[in-house]
């Protein structure tokens, strides 16, 4: 640049510049200004620290929305009439895990497949519903392997679940989580309990005492759903072994008879003296569904098979047939005819409860018309309702859905971009802060 | 009404640090020197008064912990300026930009008219970079203290910014 330019430039900028009067007010009003300054340096403070605060109350809210272990209003020892909603919830992948926040019982527990997005990883859980209504939980304890999967040649899943009558246990047969045994989860704890048995034996659980301290298993191999029954007491610990080649059981109400299928007889226990005959020839397509609250009647499932065309079998019907269980000679009803889909629940004052699949309904056994009680939707599979629970529950709108925490997953998923961000923005206000300070040493 | 006298400027601003021992001082030789920076960097009177004042409260309440108050003022006056012309969306600052020249365009000489021009077509930090340079005298380092960047940015802005001043003052040696 050339002297001559830089000069005119210097000059023309100082009359520019010099060119307003320029007139300072006293010192006293700049020193008691009110300063925007101060202000807005406040605010370019106090703006990321907010936001870094408001993510952290975001997460800390997250966190807190769903209820930690336990939920308060059912608590141990308060007995609260059990709720079950006319409509489940839908699948979840945000279903908390039974372990990290359990439930107080179960009045339902069940399969639920993610017919949604059937790609998207895990597509099934097995689910408990608490005795409120309004808490799901799903238990990873009980996830089959891929090699659990599979049935008996009579199509009897081999990894099976029993909910007991009072909601608080489930026992689980099969290998759950690869150990062979008998798998007893704790509702109340989320907790598993496996009595390891010898010879690697699958099992099969079949039946609960009404009191839940008894639980009937049979000892199987894959090639059939039968096997040696043993009656195994949870408050003693001790095993009860009776020969056999047991399909299926039920205790009596009291907990004092039990009837017992092997093959084609059904045998009833416990009357003394016995007052039916001891034996009940029963067809091989029969099974023992359950014994009526009064004990008067056995329910039996009948289910007519015919092949499948590739080797298996089909249902082509199913139907409820009750049979006097004391030998009284009282009123047995007639057949109960049902969809091939259709599986015994439980029972429900003078009704058994059906559930086709879909959904839940009361159906008198003296006739009359069926009354829906819940609807399931599609994607549940195996449901069974706590018995002991069944006859005083009450069927209630379907209010809010508590699934739990969320899963560990998606807690990282949320937690960990959330969390970067207070950070990082926590990081800003500190870089701030050092900055001014810098700034006014300077 | 008070005029400020524009005497030792130059000496007043390119001082070493903590000449200004009292706000005072500071306040009384720097105030001038702050608003044309600021008026030359905004184009606009009042809002280089009132940006200015701003500047110096902020220094006041901070002139005990500060080691170059003369240097920090700087900085904050153009940090100012700057946000000054950040609030502003781009049309409405050129409105209101134009507007207060021809208000405010006092009659200046060929070479002030050609400088003004071209500093009108320059961003605000240049227009800081130049007042900074062949106003105040400062070195490429001061400079680069007060517009927080580094000594080498200042030499690229006030290249660029020579040849728009080269071309409005019809200076051809160089070209």
């Amino acid at each position: 640049m050339s002297a001559d330019l830089e000069q005119r430039i210097r000059s023309g900028l100082r009359e520019y510049a010099d060119a307003p009067a320029i007139s300072p007010p006293s010192v006293y009003a700049i020193m008691n200004r009110p300063t925007r300054g101060r202000l807005a340096a406040l605010r370019s403070t106090l703006a990321p620290a907010l936001a870094a605060a408001a993510v952290l109350a975001v997460v800390v809210l997250a966190s807190a929305a769903v209820p930690d272990r336990g939920t308060p209003g059912v608590g141990p020892g308060a007995y609260q009439a059990p709720q079950i909603p006319t409509t489940f919830a839908p699948f979840s992948f945000l279903t908390g895990d039974l372990a990290a926040a359990p439930i107080d019982r179960a009045v339902a527990a069940y399969v639920q497949r993610n017919d949604a997005f059937e790609d998207w990883g895990q597509d099934w859980q097995l689910v408990l519903l608490d005795s409120d209504g309004v808490q799901y939980r799903r238990t990873r304890v009980a996830d089959p392997l891929p090699a659990g999967f599979g049935s008996y040649p009579d199509g009897t899943a081999f990894q099976t679940f029993l909910l007991s009558p009072d909601g608080r246990r489930v026992a689980i047969g099969g290998a759950p989580n690869g150990r062979y045994g008998l798998s007893v989860l704790d509702v109340a704890t989320g907790g598993m309990t496996i009595y390891e048995l010898p010879n690697a034996a699958n099992t099969r659980p079949l039946a609960w005492s009404p009191d839940g301290h008894q639980l009937a298993y049979v000892t199987t191999t894959p090639d059939s759903s039968s096997g040696a029954l043993t009656i195994f007491d949870l408050t003693t610990g001790e095993d009860d072994p009776q020969a056999g080649n047991v399909s299926s059981f039920a205790f009596s109400p009291d907990g004092s008879g039990e009837a017992v299928q092997e093959g084609n007889y059904i045998t009833v226990k416990g009357s003394d003296p016995p007052v039916v005959p001891p034996f009940i020839r029963v067809t091989a397509d029969q099974r023992i569904a359950g014994w009526s609250p009064d004990g008067h009647l056995l329910a039996l499932m009948l289910s007519d098979l015919v092949p499948d065309g590739h080797g298996g079998t089909a249902r082509r019907s199913r139907a409820l047939r009750f049979i006097s269980a004391d030998g009284s000679p009282g009123y047995v009803p007639g057949d109960l005819h049902l969809d091939p889909t259709a599986s015994f629940v439980g029972w429900r004052g003078d009704s058994v409860v059906i559930w086709d699949g879909v959904r839940l309904s009361a159906v008198p056994i003296g006739g009359g018309p069926v009354t829906t009680l819940a609807e399931t939707g599609a994607g549940v599979s195996a449901l069974q309702l706590a018995t002991g629970l069944l006859p005083t529950a009450t069927f209630v709108q379907p209010g809010r859905v508590d699934r739990g925490p969320w899963p560990r997953w998606a807690r990282l998923a949320v937690g960990l971009p959330l969390g970067t961000l207070a950070a990082a923005a926590l990081l800003f206000v500190w870089w701030r802060a050092r900055r001014r300070s810098a700034q006014l040493s300077t | 009404m008070e005029v400020y006298a524009l005497t030792d400027v130059n000496a007043a601003a390119t001082a070493p640090p903590r000449e200004a021992e009292t706000f005072r001082d500071l306040y009384a030789v720097q105030f001038a020197p702050m608003v044309r920076l600021a008026y030359v960097t905004t184009g606009s009177l009042p809002a280089a008064e009132d940006l200015v004042q701003d500047a110096f409260a902020e220094v006041y309440r901070r002139f005990d912990r500060l080691e170059a108050p003369v240097a920090y003022l700087r900085r904050v006056v153009v940090s100012r300026c700057i946000s000054w012309h950040r609030r502003r969306g781009l049309e409405q600052r050129r409105a209101h930009a134009a507007a207060t020249w021809l208000q405010d365009e006092p009659p200046l000489g060929p070479d002030a008219t050609a400088v003004r021009t071209a500093l009108r077509g320059l961003r605000p930090r240049q227009r800081s970079a130049v007042f900074l340079r062949y106003y105040l005298g400062l070195s490429e380092v001061d400079i680069a203290a007060a517009l927080e960047c580094r000594p080498g940015t200042v030499k690229s802005m006030l290249s660029r910014a020579l040849g728009t001043l080269r071309e409005q003052l019809g200076d051809d040696d160089e070209r």
